[in-house]
């Protein structure tokens, strides 16, 4: 899977030179599909994973990709979950089974014929194991599949990460109290909120503004597991990017399939 | 709350728990949608804390992990979720009573255990053990 430049990005959204006309985006409806069996013994698989469909449109690579991401995480958790199997057999001898899960959410997804971006809650569990929330995330063009990293849509990567870091932080500790009480309870879970690349590579556009998620125990107490944050894109507009403006742009305009 | 909701939904939490595993706990959603509950393995002294979602005439397991302690989930969108307090009661106890937002909860003791759920909150403060009966 490739990641591309700000100029690719450009050229592959066939903006014009002069930048006056923006790609025309139609809706995408986003299918769920079942979550293929995660292959490691003493495992149950629940869930779905978005798949998208739309007519008159090659959207193979688009669906490989979405269906790869999520093969190369199972494949990636089947080593640690042996591991520690290996490690700690006595959930396994007592038939405790370990759970791995990723659900398919409207909200956190957007899909049209320029763009699909997905926020997908995973949950990986060892057999009796503590509850544990992550993400999976993919922005892909289409249809061409090709990946987009956050950084490929910025103009001034520290500028525009310190904007999108202060506004989740702000927006979580506002919105979800189970943030606002374990960050006033350990100052040092800030660190989560640090305007890395790192810190924020889980991310979804949507018609709402930019969805960030944070794994469990990334900006909060574990109890409060996973969390997800809004940010409105008015809070980072510039330091995008002409093409991302227009990524942008059509997720906004298209109503939402699926 | 029908009894045979509750019980419909006691055999779906056994199904997917251990051999021998009891249950200390349940409560449903006050739509109905969900349930919480609280298992306990004896002979590893084990709790887990399961959650549920209903699926036409089905319960799917939602989330959860290993229970004991303080464990708070979102259902869907938003702030609002479900607090789970699960604890070992001393022998003897029948009720244990749990504090949370100003209020105090009687909730009963099985299997050494007790389980306290709250609906619809948004975690800004723990539940508080008072006593046992």
């Amino acid at each position: 899977m490739l990641s591309v430049a700000a100029g690719t990005l450009a050229s592959m959204l066939a903006v014009s030179s002069a930048a006056t006309e923006r790609p025309r985006a139609s809706p995408l409806l986003v299918v769920p599909r079942p979550t293929p069996p995660l292959r490691v013994p003493h495992y149950r698989t629940r869930g779905t994973y978005p798949q998208v469909s739309g007519r008159g449109l090659d959207l193979r690579r688009v669906n490989a990709a979405l269906r790869h991401s999520l093969l190369s995480e199972q494949k990636r958790y089947a080593r640690v979950a042996l591991a520690e199997e290996a490690r700690s057999s006595d959930p396994i001898r007592l038939r405790y089974k370990g759970r791995f899960q990723t659900s398919t959410v409207a909200r956190l997804i957007s899909a049209n014929t320029v763009g699909v971006s997905a926020l997908i809650p995973l949950d990986e569990i060892f057999p009796g194991g503590h509850e544990a929330g992550y993400w999976l995330s993919l922005t892909l063009l289409v249809p061409s599949g090709t990946r987009l990293r956050l950084p490929d849509l910025f103009t001034n990567r520290s500028v525009t990460l310190r904007a999108i870091a202060a506004a989740a932080q702000r927006t979580l500790v506002r919105k979800n109290s189970c943030v606002r009480l374990s960050l006033a309870r350990d100052p040092l879970l800030k660190r989560g909120f640090a305007p890395t690349i790192k810190n924020y590579r889980h991310f979804a556009l949507t018609t709402r503004g930019l969805m960030i998620g944070f794994p469990i125990g990334q900006v909060a107490s574990g109890v409060c597991n996973r969390v997800e944050a809004t940010v409105p894109y008015a809070a980072f507009r510039s330091g995008l990017n002409r093409p991302a403006k227009d990524l942008i742009a059509t997720i906004r305009g298209s109503n939402q399939g699926g | 709350m029908a009894s045979h909701d509750l019980a419909a939904f006691e055999s779906a939490v056994l199904a997917q728990a251990p051999p021998a595993a009891v249950v200390v706990g349940l409560s449903l959603s006050p739509d109905g949608k969900y349930g919480a509950a609280l298992t306990f393995l004896p002979s590893a002294n084990y709790l887990m804390d399961d959650l549920f979602i209903r699926d036409a005439d089905r319960w799917q397991l939602f989330g959860g992990g290993s229970g004991g302690g303080i464990s708070w989930s979102t259902l869907g969108e938003g702030d609002h979720g479900v607090l789970r307090y699960g604890e070992e009661a001393p022998a003897g106890a029948s009720a244990a009573f749990v504090t949370y937002e100003a209020e105090e909860y009687r909730v009963p003791v099985r299997h050494g255990h007790f389980l306290f759920v709250a609906w619809g909150t948004s975690f800004s403060q723990d539940p508080r053990l008072s006593g046992f009966d």
